[in-house]
């Protein structure tokens, strides 16, 4: 078979390459004795340039000298670096940036080295695997579980004992998010529950009352069909809503998706049913291909074309920081929205929502680890929490905040997310430590029910695989603990 | 040829070029534009007027310091390319002019292995590099380069055995050593077949996108591509005109080493004076 | 004097395998220990932080069972079964073309060759921007056409007495929403394959350039038109690059990778989960070396198999000067 590949390939490929690039035959040998000399020079000072290069390359490669400064331009010499990952960009990694500053002056021992990363996730994930990890890293809920399922993360119980952190430092609901098993493994800096934005100006042209929002998703899901307008030619002129299709939504109608006792998932049960049944009806009634092309319509996020910003979309579902948004792209729209709780169904007691935290969290493998909490230990402490959050323009995580931080925050209904964190319901993403894959399978099967598939089989089906994971990765983790106590 | 004949060939060529040409075109043409431009309909050829500034934004972004990049790029690709020629043609060398034995069974294993794709290895790769605390440089997208590659290997080999014996007979006659004749003879014989070998492998460095994916964590040491897709993820939305001026950024040193290179085939060639 | 001759022979064996020195050494180290390592990692649970435990047969009963490994493997050979036949010929037909002495020759031929030298992220990046549902190139392009055709399919069906809802539906023919639909976005995705065929146009340039002129003279004396020398003469003579093509691209469609991921990211619903992103996404994203490695084996396993089926029917139809 050996051979019958090196025929093919040399009758086939390789001889058409030489005929392509050289297309003359190489060598003959007349004259052979007589050139080699000329080309005996003229080949080693192709490789000499060759070499060269490459010795240059290693010049500028070899010798990357990392000296750090502070804000004041002096060189930093004798600290321990302790390197922080973040996923903001611009002006929330600028925030970051005051309060790292802040600490790089606080003290001489320690110097934090912030770099903003992209994909934060991904590359954390990454460099754990490779070890090679940072010393302090910033994510959502959404990794913890199977960053602690994985034993990626370093505990910081040391600084429960200590005294700096008690279960009472934080809102309960992200206390439980820090320490979902009982372990320290992550301090929370800000705290995202989402909430409806709504366009004032849109509901005074649809003939609603621009100064109340819908109570329930009853009303909601008639308001938001009265926003909605297609032209002549049957295009999406304007949406009242668009679901996004990452969100569990069976908490508006009252399901609790995970078991923090068991580690199962609820995912076919009647509440979610109804809740896919209610994210569906948008795709039946505004027709999904409709909406695709609407949407390849929009702009960035956090630019002026975002579709809130520019009254294609009436209605949205998003966290604090996204009244920093719109103020910050178009300040004209400052008193013509509003803000608050995402309905639930009726009957519900209390409003739920869905959240994200925050965390700041130590790898495992990390080198400065000492240090590392040290700096965690600065963060947390009310001012800086409260310093952050209001150039983030979200909500606290911490028990209690202070008039100033609320007088501060840019958000004019940072009070409605306030309120959120302290009497309602949130949920954050599940810390199991297979809720990567779970949601991967819970988006994949939120688009297919928008394409078109239908809602109980769906979820049926999603249900069987998840357990079989479940059962899977509890067995594995059992017979890691008999073999490794 | 018959005219009827030409002339359905120039149409054919015609509109593939159009094809091939169109998303080039219509690229550069998106950079030039305004975010505003850039979504209008109908679409707009010729920018007015011609945005420049997307590429002053590119270069500016915090997120994508272009020139670091393109150098982390650039040592990688060279440092790879040198490192395929050297090895490659001393292995090359050795497996078509040396008598050993087993020099065919290598040769047999390492044409059986062009069959791996990288992704097959990935996994064990990443842990043999974690190993030796190298994951987070950029030093497993190049070492393994000086190495010897087995396409290129199988390439110089054939190169190698349409060179006479003769020619190295005598030199050993005049007293020259295996390395003296590989590095005297053999090396500027196949210049043309060198440059083949560092230009693919100089690209396929400059193109690659999950070797830095995987073990690429820091981003001051970003490659190109790695740099334009995480741009990307960053962005999102509609923001097309800058991410059209980055793609243009990122493509335009290959196409003018293409260029470059082209001439240098053909140099290489005249050079030998081998007719 | 034999004694002399073993001795000369050990030094030349040591003196080869020094000079192949660098390759035997990668040998061991980049291919055959990871090939051994990813072998054990496969019957392992492992997560590169703790250590690999034992599970046998665990990683591959469970992919068996795995909906989305099925689906990565489906995709990617529905993407060579369509994409491989097409590119080839096309490949073929552009080559013949670009044969033809004419004095823009060369323009021809790097415009067709530009392609394959673009970054597969930027070529990504380029096809979703021609791609885009609403204001891409590609959609516009479509857009009078389809309403074109639609209008003229939607008077036919009328007069053949169709029920008014699909007569409905023909006229409002529109483009697809190319990334968004399941089927369309591998559609673009096959598309898409058709820009990057450069390289193989000049392997294939080079091999009709290896075909003797005498054997189109005698074919022509014969009285045999053009389409017959094509098929009589060109395709036969072609056929060992051809072959050495389709063995290319066969490995290449196992590591698609870079342009689902920046394209589709495997969406919409898993219809562009490629085998390699898959595997990318248990290692990388979920730390599941072992079923990443039992993937790696399988894909070996399998790249084998179509292999060996080439080289077997490669006797039936590659002709062999």
């Amino acid at each position: 078979m050996i051979a019958a590949v090196q025929a093919s390939i040399s009758d086939a490929g390789l001889e058409g390459l030489n005929a392509v690039i050289a297309s003359e035959e190489l060598v003959s040998n007349q004259g052979m004795r007589q050139e080699l000399a000329i080309m005996a020079k003229l080949g080693s000072r192709v490789l000499m340039v060759l070499l060269a290069t490459a010795a240059v390359s290693l010049l500028i490669f070899g010798h990357k000298p990392t000296t750090y400064h502070l804000p004041n331009g002096q060189a930093v010499r004798g600290r321990t670096v302790v390197a922080l990952w973040v996923g903001w960009s611009g002006f929330e990694a600028a925030a970051m940036r005051d309060v790292v500053n802040k600490f790089n002056l606080s003290q001489s021992r320690i110097f934090v080295h912030m770099v903003s990363v992209s994909q934060v996730d991904i590359k954390t994930v990454i460099s754990v695997a490779g070890g090679d990890p940072p010393d302090i890293v910033e994510l959502g809920t959404y990794d913890v579980g199977s960053f602690i399922g994985h034993n990626a993360l370093t505990s910081l119980e040391p600084m429960v004992h200590a005294g700096i952190i008690t279960p009472h430092t934080f809102v309960p609901c992200v206390w439980k998010a820090c320490a979902p098993s009982g372990t320290l493994y992550a301090v929370a800096v800000a705290a995202n529950p989402f909430a409806l934005y709504w366009n004032k100006t849109l509901f005074r042209q649809a003939g609603l009352n621009p100064n109340h929002a819908p109570a329930t998703l009853a009303e909601f899901d008639t308001d938001a069909q009265r926003l909605t307008i297609f032209d002549k030619n049957g295009r999406l002129k304007q949406a009242g809503f668009l679901p996004p299709q990452q969100c569990l939504w069976g908490i508006y109608f009252g399901n609790h998706i995970y078991s923090y006792h068991t580690g199962h998932f609820y995912i076919d049960t009647p509440r979610q049913v109804a809740a896919y049944r209610w994210f569906q009806g948008f795709s039946r009634r505004l027709g999904y291909r409709a909406v695709t092309t609407f949407k390849s319509g929009f702009g960035q996020f956090n630019s002026p074309l975002n579709p809130f910003l520019t009254g294609k979309v009436a209605m949205e579902f998003s966290g604090p920081y996204f009244a920093n948004f719109i103020q910050h792209n178009k300040p004209s729209m400052a008193g013509h929205f509003g803000v608050a709780p995402f309905p639930c169904v009726n009957g519900l007691s209390g409003t739920q929502t869905m959240g994200d935290v925050d965390l700041l969290l130590i790898p495992r493998h990390a080198r400065h680890t000492q240090a590392a909490m040290k700096v965690l230990a600065f963060f947390i402490r009310q001012e800086n929490i409260e310093k952050l959050d209001d150039l983030h323009c979200k909500a606290s995580p911490l028990a209690t905040f202070s008039v100033s931080f609320i007088r501060h925050n840019p958000n004019p209904y940072i009070m409605v997310f306030e309120n959120l964190m302290l009497h309602s319901r949130v949920e954050f993403s599940p810390p199991s430590p297979i809720w990567m894959r779970v949601n991967s399978q819970l988006n994949v099967m939120a688009q297919r029910i928008w394409l078109g598939a239908p809602v109980k089989k769906s979820l049926a089906y999603t249900q069987h695989l998840v357990n079989r994971w479940v059962r899977t990765s509890q067995r594995i983790a059992a017979q890691r603990a008999r073999e490794n106590p | 040829m018959k005219l009827r004949y030409r002339l359905l060939v120039h149409f054919c060529l015609l509109l593939a070029a159009v094809a091939y040409l169109g998303p080039f075109l219509w690229m550069i043409s998106t950079s030039l534009k305004k975010e505003s431009q850039a979504v209008q309909m109908p679409p707009l050829w010729i920018p007015h007027p011609l945005e420049l500034h997307n590429y002053v934004r590119v270069f500016n972004s915090p997120a994508f310091d272009m020139s670091l990049y393109a150098r982390n790029t650039l040592i990688i690709a060279l440092l790879a390319a040198l490192g395929s020629v050297l090895s490659s043609s001393l292995v090359a060398y050795s497996l078509a002019k040396m008598q050993w034995r087993g020099r065919n069974v290598v040769f047999g294993i390492a044409l059986a292995s062009m069959m791996i794709p990288f992704p097959v290895l990935m996994v064990p790769l990443y842990r043999i590099f974690r190993q030796v605390g190298w994951v987070g440089t950029s030093l497993p997208l190049w070492v393994p380069a000086f190495f010897g590659v087995p396409f290129f290997i199988f390439l110089l080999r054939q190169f190698y055995l349409t060179i006479p014996k003769e020619l190295s007979e005598a030199a050993i006659m005049d007293g020259c050593t295996h390395f003296g004749i590989w590095w005297r003879i053999m090396l500027p014989l196949t210049r043309p077949a060198l440059a083949v070998v560092g230009l693919f492998s100089f690209m396929a460095a400059w193109n690659n996108f999950l070797g830095p994916l995987v073990y690429l964590t820091h981003q001051s040491t970003f490659t190109l591509p790695l740099a334009l897709q995480f741009y990307q993820s960053r962005s999102g939305g509609t923001t097309y005109n800058l991410l059209m001026a980055a793609s243009v950024i990122v493509i335009l040193p290959i196409l003018i080493m293409f260029f470059l290179a082209q001439k240098t085939f053909v140099r290489g060639i005249a050079t030998t004076g081998l007719k | 004097m034999k004694q002399q001759k073993s001795r000369i022979d050990w030094r030349s064996q040591l003196m080869g395998m020094l000079f192949a020195g660098p390759y035997l050494v990668g040998l061991l180290v980049f291919l055959l220990l990871p090939l051994a390592i990813s072998l054990y990692y496969s019957f392992c649970s492992y997560n590169m932080l703790q250590p690999p435990l034992w599970v046998g047969w665990m990683n591959y009963r469970h992919l068996l069972h795995d909906h989305v490994f099925w689906r990565s493997l489906v995709n990617t050979l529905i993407y060579a079964a369509i994409s491989l036949p097409f590119t080839l010929s096309l490949s073929v037909l552009l080559a013949v073309l670009l044969n033809t002495p004419l004095k823009s020759q060369a323009i021809y031929r790097t415009i067709i060759f530009l392609p394959c030298l673009v970054p597969m992220v930027a070529t990504a990046l380029i096809w979703q921007w021609l791609f885009n549902s609403d204001v891409g190139l590609i959609d516009y392009a479509l857009r009078g056409p389809l309403h074109l055709a639609g209008g003229v399919l939607a008077g036919l069906a009328r007069l053949f007495g169709a029920a008014s809802s699909t007569v409905l539906t023909l006229r409002n023919l529109q483009p697809p929403v190319w990334l968004g639909e399941p089927r369309w976005a591998m559609t673009a995705i096959i598309l898409m394959s058709f820009w990057g065929v450069g390289q193989t146009v000049v392997i294939f340039l080079a091999g009709l350039q290896d075909i003797p002129k005498d054997l189109y003279e005698a074919a022509e004396m014969d009285g045999i038109g053009a389409v017959g020398r094509f098929f009589h003469v060109t395709l036969p003579m072609l056929s060992p690059v051809i072959f050495f093509n389709l063995i290319m691209g066969i490995i290449g469609s196992w590591q698609i990778f870079d342009v689902p991921y920046v394209m589709t990211n495997g969406g919409p619903g898993r219809s562009t989960t490629f085998y390699t992103m898959y595997l990318f996404d248990n290692a990388f994203t979920n730390l599941r070396m072992g079923p990443a490695s039992a993937m790696a084996w399988i894909q070996l396993l399998i790249i084998l198999f179509f292999t060996a089926i080439a080289f077997i029917t490669a006797k039936k139809w590659v002709h062999y000067a």
